[in-house]
C-alpha cells in the first residue's frame, strides 16, 4: 500500500519534473556546434582550365592552395620553367595573400638542374629536382606533384615520378581533395 | 515517511485533474513549441545558407586574391543578406576582410567553425552568443572553382553572421503566448474538474449517508445503482451485504424472540403446576412430624425446593417481562425515607446489620413494589455476599446538565471484601456467581439483574464497585420523579 | 370459619389450594367454571369468593360483575403476576384484593383474613352513626346511606371509606390505606387503592361533579372532605 503509494507519486513527480525540464530546455535559441550544411560554393575563376596552376601552401601550412596564373594567349610554359616557377615560392599577390611553400628553394646557379621529362602515357613524367626528396614533406611533395601533374599537360592528370639527388619516389598523383 | 495530511476527496480528485490537464497543457505547448522554434530556426538558417552560397557562386574570383579583390567580393556578397542585413567575412591565406571595415573578423565566428570549413569543402554553420548574450547564426562557405573537371578549393572562404534577434523575439512571443494562454485554461479546467468530482462524488455521499442509516440500525437501506462502473458495483456490494446484515439481524432477533418466548413460556408453564404445588406445602410440613424420618425429610425437602422453585419461576417470568418490555411501572408518590425504612423491616433488617442514613422530608415519585425489589436485592446481596454491618444512603443530587429534573441516589455498601475485579463487569449477568464455589446461591441468580433491569425502567442507572474501605458498593442513581 | 368459593379451572390449583385451606378449617366449595361458580353462589352462599382470572367460558372478571350485581361478598382475585390489565379490570369490576399465583396457603389465608377483618376504630370509641353531608355512616352496623338510601358497598370499599372518614381532612398515602385497609405491606400495589376509590366514588359522589367526600391530593394521596 504504501510503497504503491510511494510509487504513483514518484510517478507523478517525476511527470511533472520532466514536463518543466521540456519548458525549461525548450526556451529561447541554443547555441549549437558546427554542422555541415550543404556543398561549398562554385565560384567562377576566369580563365580556368586553360589556366597553368602552381600550388603553394595555405597560411595555417596544411593544404595546398591553387594559384593560377594567365599567359597570353599563345603561350605555354614548359614543365621545367613551371617547376623552377614553383620552386621560386610565392610571389606578387600569392605572396602578399601569406600563401607559403614547403618546397625548399632551389639553390643559386642549379636552376639548370630542375627537369621534366616529357609525358608519357603509361608513366606520365618523372621531375628530376637538385635536392633531396626523401626528407620532403607529403605536402611539399604533393606541391610538386599537382602542379607538374596538372598544369604540364593541358586536360590531363599525369602521374609523376620525383627524382631527387638521393632517390626516386615512386610514382604518384595529384590527389586535391583526398 | 511523512505523512501528508489527508486532504479530502473532492480536493484530490480536482488536484489530479489539474495536474493531468497542466502536464498535457505543458507537454503539448512544449512539444509545439520547439517544433515552431525548430522550423522558425531551419528557415533562418536555411534561407541564410543558400543565399550566402548562391550570392558566392556568382562571383567571379581571380586567384589568387588580394586585398582589394576579396574586398570588392565581401562587399558584393554584404549586401544581399537574406533573410536579415548579413555581416561577411572573407578570408584568403592571411588576408582578413570584412563588410564592416573595422572589425576584419567576426567575434561570434569560433575557431571550430573556421577550420571545419577552410579544411573540409563543405558549408556549415553554427548558432553561437556574443559577449552580450545575443543568439547569431554564423554560417562558413568555402569557395571551389571547377579546375579540370574537379572541384577545387581556392583557399577563399566566406562567412556571414545573421543576428537572430528577431528569431528571438518571436519564440519569446510564443512562450509568452503558452504562457498566458495556460493560466486561463487551468482555470477553465477546474470546472470540468469540479463537475467530474461532483458525479464521482455524488455516489459516494449517497453511499456515506446510507451507511450511516446502517450505522443507526436502519438495516432496510438501500442505495440506488446508477450506471455500470465502479461506484455501482460498489453500490450493488453495499446493498447486498445491507441484505445480507438485515437478514442475519432479522434471524437473530427472531432467534432471540423465540429464544425469550421459550423461557417466557417454560415458566408460565410451570407456574400453574408450581401454584398447585406451593398451596400444599404446608400440609407436606405439617404432616412430616408424624411420619418416619426418611419420609419426613423427603417431604421437607420437596416443600423447600418448591418454594425455591417458585421464587426462581417468579423471577424468569420477571426477566421475561423486561425482555418482552412488557413490565410497567406503576408510579406513585412515596416518602423516601419511609419507603427504605419499610423496606427493611419487612425483611427484619431492622437490627445493627443495616445501617441507614436517610434524610427527612424527601418525596419520590416512583413504582413502590420495583423499589422494594430493588433495595430488598442489594441490601439482601449485600448481607449474603458482602458483610454487615451495610450501609445505605440515601441523597439528592440536582439534574445533570440542567435538563433531567432532580435525582435520587442510594448507596449501598457493605464491609466484605469487594468484589473482584475480574468479576465487576458480570455482576449484573444473569446467573452469574461470584462464588463459583457455591453453586446454588440463596437467591434465584436473577437478583441483581432484575435489579438492574428495574432501575433502568425507571430511567436510572445502577454501578456496581468498591468502596474505598474495601467493600462493596452499589450506586443507584434514577430520576426523583420517573416518568411512564 | 369462612365459607369459601374457589373458582378455579386448573384441577392441580384447585385441588391444592382446596386441600390448603380445608386443612386450616375452611369450608370450601370449588367450581371449575365461572358459570359452575355462579350457580354455585346461591346455595353455598360463600362468606368469600376465590376467583382464577382466566377462565374458560365467562371469564372472571365477567363472573366478578356478575356476583356484584346483586352480592357484596369479598371477592380476591387469583392472578399472575404480569397480568397487569386483567388486575385493573378485575378491579374496576369489584374485586376487593388479589393473590398472585403461585402462593403458599398461609399467604391466601393472609389475604383472606385481611379482606374479612373488621376494621377497628383507630380514634376509639364514637356514636355509631356519623353523618358527613349527605352520607350517613354507621360504623357499628357497616353500612352507608345517601340521602337515607342505602350504598351496597364491597367490604374494601366500606372499609376504605370508614378509615377516611374516621379522620376527615387527614391526608393518607396510598401506602398507607393499603397498609391499614388491606392489611398489606407499604409496598403492594396502589392500584387497589386507586381503583377502590374510583369504584366508591361511583357510588356515593355525584356524578356530575367533582369528588367531594373522596378527595385526591396530588403528590400525597386521599382524604375525606373537607365537605
Amino acid at each position: 500500500m504504501t510503497r504503491r503509494r510511494r510509487s504513483s507519486r514518484a510517478a507523478a513527480a517525476t511527470a511533472v519534473l520532466t514536463g518543466c525540464a521540456l519548458l525549461l530546455t525548450g526556451c529561447g535559441i541554443k547555441r549549437t556546434g558546427v554542422i555541415e550544411s550543404g556543398h561549398a560554393a562554385s565560384v567562377k575563376v576566369p580563365g580556368a582550365g586553360k589556366n597553368t596552376v602552381l600550388y603553394f601552401v595555405s597560411k595555417e601550412g596544411d593544404r595546398l592552395v591553387p594559384t593560377p596564373f594567365t599567359l597570353f594567349d599563345g603561350y605555354t610554359l614548359g614543365p621545367a620553367a613551371l617547376v623552377r616557377l614553383l620552386l621560386d615560392g610565392p610571389t606578387g599577390r600569392a605572396g602578399e595573400a601569406g600563401l607559403t611553400t614547403a618546397l625548399p628553394r632551389l639553390p643559386s646557379g642549379t636552376a639548370d638542374a630542375v627537369a621534366v621529362s616529357p609525358y608519357a602515357q603509361e608513366r606520365g613524367m618523372t621531375v628530376r629536382v637538385p635536392f633531396p626528396v626523401g626528407d620532403l614533406s607529403a605536402l611539399a611533395r604533393k606541391q610538386l606533384v599537382c602542379t607538374v601533374g596538372v598544369s604540364a599537360v593541358a586536360d590531363t592528370l599525369s602521374p609523376v615520378i620525383l627524382q631527387g639527388t638521393d632517390t626516386t619516389l615512386p610514382s604518384d598523383e595529384c590527389d586535391l581533395n583526398r | 515517511m511523512r505523512r501528508i495530511a489527508p486532504l479530502g476527496l473532492r480536493t484530490r480528485l480536482i488536484a489530479a485533474f489539474l495536474l493531468v490537464a497542466a502536464i498535457s497543457a505543458v507537454t503539448t505547448a512544449a512539444l509545439t513549441y520547439q517544433q515552431a522554434r525548430n522550423a522558425i530556426l531551419k528557415q533562418t538558417q536555411d534561407t541564410a545558407i543558400s543565399t550566402l552560397r548562391d550570392q558566392v557562386e556568382q562571383q567571379e574570383i581571380r586567384l589568387p586574391l588580394d586585398q582589394a579583390e576579396l574586398q570588392r567580393v565581401v562587399i558584393e556578397l554584404g549586401k544581399r543578406g537574406k533573410p536579415h542585413p548579413w555581416i561577411v567575412f572573407g578570408e584568403y591565406g592571411s588576408l582578413r576582410v570584412s563588410t564592416n571595415p573595422d572589425t576584419p573578423t567576426s567575434g561570434v565566428i569560433t575557431d571550430n567553425l573556421r577550420e571545419r570549413v577552410r579544411r573540409h569543402d563543405y558549408t556549415a554553420f553554427q548558432r553561437v552568443e556574443d559577449a552580450r548574450g545575443n543568439p547569431w547564426l554564423t554560417v562558413g562557405v568555402p569557395a571551389v572553382f571547377e579546375h579540370n573537371g574537379f572541384k577545387e578549393s581556392t583557399g577563399a572562404v566566406f562567412f556571414a553572421s545573421v543576428p537572430l534577434s528577431a528569431e528571438r523575439q518571436t519564440v519569446e512571443a510564443m512562450v509568452d503566448a503558452a504562457k498566458q494562454g495556460a493560466v486561463p485554461g487551468l482555470a477553465i479546467a477546474i470546472v470540468p474538474a469540479l463537475l467530474a468530482a461532483r458525479s464521482v462524488l455524488r455516489p459516494v455521499r449517497d453511499m456515506r449517508r446510507a451507511a450511516q442509516h446502517l450505522g443507526r440500525g436502519r438495516l432496510d437501506t438501500r442505495i440506488e445503482v446508477r450506471g455500470a462502473d465502479e461506484l455501482a458495483g460498489l453500490a450493488r456490494t453495499f446493498n447486498e451485504t445491507a441484505r445480507a446484515l438485515e437478514q442475519s439481524v432479522r434471524e437473530l432477533q427472531e432467534a432471540e424472540v423465540r429464544a425469550r418466548r421459550f423461557a417466557s413460556d417454560v415458566s408460565h408453564e410451570l407456574r400453574t403446576p408450581l401454584a398447585g404445588m406451593l398451596a400444599v406445602t404446608e400440609v407436606l410440613d405439617e404432616d412430616a412430624e408424624r411420619l418416619d424420618a426418611d419420609t419426613a425429610k423427603a417431604l421437607r425437602l420437596v416443600s423447600a425446593e418448591t418454594g425455591k422453585l417458585a421464587v426462581l419461576v417468579e423471577d424468569l417470568m420477571e426477566i421475561s417481562r423486561f425482555d418482552a418490555r412488557a413490565a410497567e411501572l406503576n408510579l406513585d408518590d412515596v416518602d423516601i425515607a419511609e419507603a427504605v425504612r419499610k423496606t427493611l423491616e419487612r425483611r427484619h433488617w431492622i437490627d445493627d446489620r443495616v445501617v441507614t442514613e436517610l434524610p427527612d422530608g424527601v418525596r419520590a415519585r416512583l413504582d413502590p413494589r420495583r423499589f422494594d425489589v430493588i433495595l430488598a436485592n442489594l441490601v439482601g446481596n449485600a448481607l449474603r455476599h458482602g458483610g454487615a454491618p451495610v450501609r445505605v444512603t440515601v441523597r439528592t443530587a440536582p439534574g445533570r446538565g440542567g435538563q433531567d429534573g432532580e435525582r435520587l441516589l442510594i448507596d449501598v455498601a457493605d464491609s466484605g471484601p469487594g468484589i473482584a475485579p475480574e468479576v465487576l463487569p458480570h455482576i449484573f449477568d444473569r446467573f452469574f456467581k461470584a462464588d463459583a464455589a457455591r453453586t446454588r446461591s440463596a437467591g434465584s441468580g436473577l437478583g441483581l439483574a432484575i435489579t438492574l433491569e428495574n432501575v433502568r425502567l425507571h430511567g436510572g442507572t445502577l454501578l456496581a464497585g468498591n468502596g474505598p474501605s474495601g467493600g462493596a458498593v452499589f450506586t443507584l442513581d434514577m430520576p426523583l420523579e420517573a416518568r411512564v | 370459619m369462612p365459607r369459601v368459593l374457589l373458582i378455579e379451572d386448573d384441577p392441580s390449583i384447585r385441588e391444592g389450594v382446596g386441600l390448603g385451606l380445608r386443612r386450616r378449617g375452611h369450608e370450601v366449595s370449588s367450581a371449575e367454571t365461572g358459570e359452575e361458580g355462579l350457580a354455585l353462589m346461591a346455595g353455598f352462599r360463600p362468606e368469600l369468593v376465590l376467583l382464577d382470572l382466566m377462565l374458560p367460558g365467562i371469564n372472571g372478571v365477567q363472573v366478578c360483575r356478575r356476583i356484584r350485581e346483586n352480592s357484596q361478598v369479598p371477592i380476591i382475585m387469583l392472578t399472575a403476576r404480569g397480568d397487569d390489565f386483567d388486575i385493573v379490570v378485575g378491579l374496576e369490576a369489584g374485586a376487593d384484593d388479589y393473590i398472585v399465583k403461585p402462593a403458599r396457603t398461609e399467604v391466601i389465608e393472609a389475604r383472606i383474613k385481611a379482606v374479612l377483618r373488621r376494621l377497628s376504630d383507630p380514634v376509639g370509641a364514637r356514636p355509631g352513626v356519623e353523618h358527613h353531608g349527605e352520607l350517613t355512616i354507621d360504623r357499628a352496623g357497616l353500612s352507608v346511606a345517601k340521602n337515607g338510601e342505602r350504598v351496597p358497598l364491597a367490604p374494601s370499599e366500606i372499609k376504605l371509606l370508614l378509615h377516611l372518614s374516621a379522620s376527615p381532612e387527614q391526608v393518607f398515602s396510598r401506602q398507607q390505606l393499603l397498609e391499614y385497609v388491606w392489611d398489606h405491606s407499604y409496598h403492594a400495589d396502589a392500584r387497589l387503592v386507586d381503583a377502590c376509590v374510583r369504584r366508591l366514588r361511583t357510588k356515593v359522589e355525584d356524578p356530575d361533579a367533582s369528588p367531594r367526600y373522596i378527595q385526591t391530593v396530588r403528590g400525597f394521596g386521599y382524604r375525606f372532605g373537607p365537605l
